[in-house]
């Protein structure tokens, strides 16, 4: 098995990052097209799907396979590296690793064992009535507001509302996004779900950098974040499920 | 097997009394189980072998990390309910019954997945494995029902309170494939695994016979009883050995060809802490594969042992391990081999100490030795050797019957130790109260407990909390912090897991604590951490002391 790439550290660190929030460990699809992954969380509430298009990469070549990464160290090596560096990523299948190598450093970090990581969850088809299209820090803002009050949030529309409301023992937090202010809203039934701030402030921290994120909701159901990275050449996705309201 | 069967049969269980009817449905589980290698430690509370030195490493407090995490619930109002249902399996059982968070799919459990989920958390290490575990556990919680999380928490806690102790396990094994107890029991000691003598037993009787100790697999340590005294001793054994007691650490050792492996009293894998004793006994032994008995003990300047403190200091040290040899030194003293390429557990003292004599080439190296023994029937010898003993700084002495066989995890009668009588007590702590005032954040004093004899059970004797300076008394809080169950007001339930060594002033009858004694004056000496819960003393060794010091009152005062 071949694989051999350069990308932007940046981007590298964001596609990692992204998935890093929810698995330790991870099964990455590899192959001409590109990366891919699908992994869940070990307590079964998240989900992350990932893919980054060959495009992505300043060069890339890559036959089709499977390699299993240890994402925590993966994280803290890519730490190492300047947003301008270039990270180069080279595959030896003999030796069971993968080199490294950004800014005169080179690393090599063993593969896990494929075996030993989660079997890739099979995606529920959902039905969501709600979709809405909105900037990545408008979410972002939301959760760490709920924070304050809060170790859940609920998430919902209300006529061409979009609101996100959290509250506590004592006090209350809520925001409202009009269609205006709302990149897009389109809206076939009733949506109102409860989630967990942990997950969600989790997954936001991805959000930093989004200008648009998607999200789909309905009523008691999970909730599914899809945005872009890499320039539009990455898309991620999450999956949460709900909590039951009380 | 799915786990809700095997909770069923906890659940069913516990509403038994009778040993013989527990026996009955303890066995008929071992005849029906397809998971017969983790059933028989399962149902005793017990995750893996008794040998292994894998651990969970979760105590009440990442349990209910893992709980708040897989059923939504406030990680505060969690001891809460504990303390309410007044035991933290049915507090899970409830809060996963009020789970609020949903999963995004959930399995049916299987006995073999929460066994190996407990695996996958028993083999993570490093910085962010508390979080880690926590996630492993959670898993779990997730998928299980109700009734399946009641008996997971207690599995966690390793205390399923159904009554199912090893001798259940053993009766049930030998009614469930028609084996003699005796050889289960047998095969038990040698193996220290009670799923791999189901296996075997379920095979037949021939397996059994061949069960053997192996190098690699610790085997449990031989006891030994307090004397009644020299003269009954001798009376009973004719010719006894005697040996010095040390002041020190007993240690099995294992060597396999080039490998060498520590393990302490408790079978714990302490190898790596101790380099300097694994280049001993690759240098010094002369067997390639072996099984060894023996104590280290540290020795300072002035010759007398050190405080034991110091050996405990080494004994588990992951950092600075070469550092810590050099300032500690220990001298490593043999006195018992229990295989030399065969077993040897069926020879006699005065057999396997032939062999031990030719254990190792340098008879006269300064950090190993093979412990000095002396057989006699003399009443003389065994004073003067015990004088010796003392005035070196050591406990006492051992008398052994040199026609006995070794018998592992055994207290017996061919064993008997003398040390000077006023001694001092190995208690489990059970319970804790928070400090007042200046010491409101800390624990201010801790309730002990000795051990029933015959059921393990433990009873209550008393608290300690003066003599600790708030220096301990911090250090104390952190290493009891996840190991709190419940708290009501200022008092703590503590998970029995910590020995504490306690002196005394005195033995008193009390009708305020469950053992029906309590102590005058006591004091903490220190946190055993080389001993487990079946190391704490029994109550009827407390009777037994209790009864020595009427005597020596008398005296005082005539």
């Amino acid at each position: 098995m071949v694989f051999r790439a350069v990308i932007d550290a940046d981007i590298l660190k964001d596609s990692i990052e992204a998935i890093s929030t929810l698995v330790d460990e991870a099964k990455f699809k590899l192959g001409p097209e590109g990366i891919s992954l699908m992994a869940v969380d070990p307590a079964n509430v998240a989900m992350v799907s990932f893919e980054l298009s060959s495009n992505a990469f300043d060069s890339y070549e890559s036959t089709e396979g499977e390699i299993g990464l240890d994402l925590v160290k993966l994280v803290n090596v890519l730490g190492m590296a300047k947003s301008s560096d270039k990270v180069g990523l080279e595959l030896n299948e003999k030796t069971h690793k993968l080199s490294i190598s950004m800014g005169g450093l080179s690393y090599t970090l063993s593969l896990l064992d494929l075996s030993s990581i989660r079997k890739e969850p099979k995606v529920p088809t959902l039905d969501l009535p709600v979709k809405a299209t909105l900037n990545g820090n408008d979410l972002r803002k939301a959760v760490k507001a709920a924070e304050t009050v809060s170790d859940h949030i609920i998430l919902g529309v209300d006529g061409d509302v979009l609101f996100m409301e959290a509250k506590g023992d004592t006090d209350q937090v809520r925001l409202g996004l009009t269609r205006d202010e709302l990149i897009d809203l389109t809206a076939s039934g009733p949506a109102r779900s409860l989630f967990s701030l942990d997950y969600l402030s989790d997954m936001s921290k991805s959000l930093k950098k989004v200008n648009e994120i998607t999200i789909h909701l309905g009523k008691d159901y999970p909730i599914k974040i899809n945005f872009t990275i890499a320039n539009g050449h990455g898309k991620v996705g999450y999956l949460l499920a709900p909590r039951i309201e009380s | 097997m799915k786990f809700i069967e095997f909770a069923e049969i906890c659940e069913k269980l516990e509403g038994i009394t009778s040993n013989l009817e527990i026996t009955k449905v303890v066995s008929q589980l071992l005849q029906d189980t397809d998971e017969l290698k983790i059933v028989p430690r399962f149902i005793m509370g017990r995750i893996f072998p008794a040998w292994s030195a894998e651990e969970l490493g979760v105590g009440p407090s990442l349990l209910y990390d893992a709980i708040a995490m897989a059923t939504g619930t406030k990680r505060g109002q969690i001891k809460g309910v504990v303390r309410q249902r007044g035991d933290v399996g049915m507090a899970c059982e409830d809060l996963c019954a009020r789970r609020v968070q949903q999963p995004l799919f959930s399995s049916e459990l299987t006995v073999k997945q929460v066994y190996r989920n407990f695996k996958s958390i028993a083999q993570l290490e490093g910085k962010r494995s508390q979080k880690r575990k926590v996630r492993m556990l959670a898993e779990l919680f997730i998928s299980a029902k109700p009734k399946e999380a009641r008996y997971i928490a207690r599995l966690v806690l390793e205390e399923l309170r159904i009554g199912v102790g090893e001798g259940t396990v053993r009766d049930a094994i030998a009614n469930a494939f028609g084996i003699p107890v005796n050889l289960v029991e047998r095969g038990y000691m040698l193996t220290n695994d009670f799923g791999l003598v189901a296996v075997t037993a379920k095979e037949g009787v021939e397996g059994l016979e061949c069960l053997d100790i192996k190098p690699g697999r610790p085997v449990k340590i031989m006891l030994a009883q307090v004397a009644e005294s020299k003269e009954a001793a001798i009376e009973e054994m004719g010719e006894v050995a005697i040996e010095w007691k040390y002041d020190g650490a007993r240690m099995q050792i294992h060597k396999m060809d080039g490998e060498v492996q520590l393990y302490s009293r408790k079978l714990e894998n302490i190898t790596k802490s101790l380099p300097d004793i694994v280049n001993l006994i690759k240098k010094d032994v002369t067997f390639k594969r072996a099984i060894l008995d023996g104590e280290v003990i540290a020795i300072g300047e002035d010759g007398k042992p050190r405080p034991f403190q110091d050996i405990l200091r080494r004994l588990r040290r992951k950092y600075d391990v070469e550092q810590m040899a050099k300032e500690i030194p220990f001298l490593l003293s043999l006195f018992d081999v229990l295989y030399d390429g065969q077993s040897l557990i069926d020879s006699t003292l005065i057999e396997r100490r032939k062999v031990l004599d030719s254990s190792i080439k340098t008879k006269h190296s300064s950090k190993i030795i093979v412990a000095p023994q002396t057989i006699t029937s003399d009443i003389a010898v065994i004073d003067s050797i015990y004088k010796e003993a003392l005035s070196a700084g050591h406990e006492g002495v051992m008398i052994k019957n040199p026609k006995s066989t070794y018998t592992p995890g055994k207290r017996g009668k061919n064993w008997l130790k003398i040390k000077p009588v006023m001694e001092t007590l190995d208690l489990a702590v059970i319970g804790a109260g928070w400090g007042e005032g200046r010491r409101a954040n800390l624990i201010g004093s801790y309730s002990l407990a000795c051990r029933e004899e015959d059921t393990n059970e433990l009873l209550g004797i008393g608290r300690v909390g003066t003599g600790i300076t708030d220096e301990k008394l911090a250090e104390l809080t952190e290493l009891f912090k996840d190991l709190i169950i419940s708290e009501i007001g200022k008092e703590i339930d503590i998970k029995p897991e910590i020995v504490f060594e306690i002196a005394y002033e005195e033995i008193q009858k009390s009708q305020n604590y469950e053992s029906g004694f309590a102590l005058r004056f006591p004091r903490l000496i220190s946190i055993r951490s080389d001993k487990s819960m079946e190391d704490v003393d029994s109550v009827q060794r407390v009777q037994e002391l209790y009864g020595k010091q009427k005597g020596r009152g008398v005296d005082r005062k005539v």
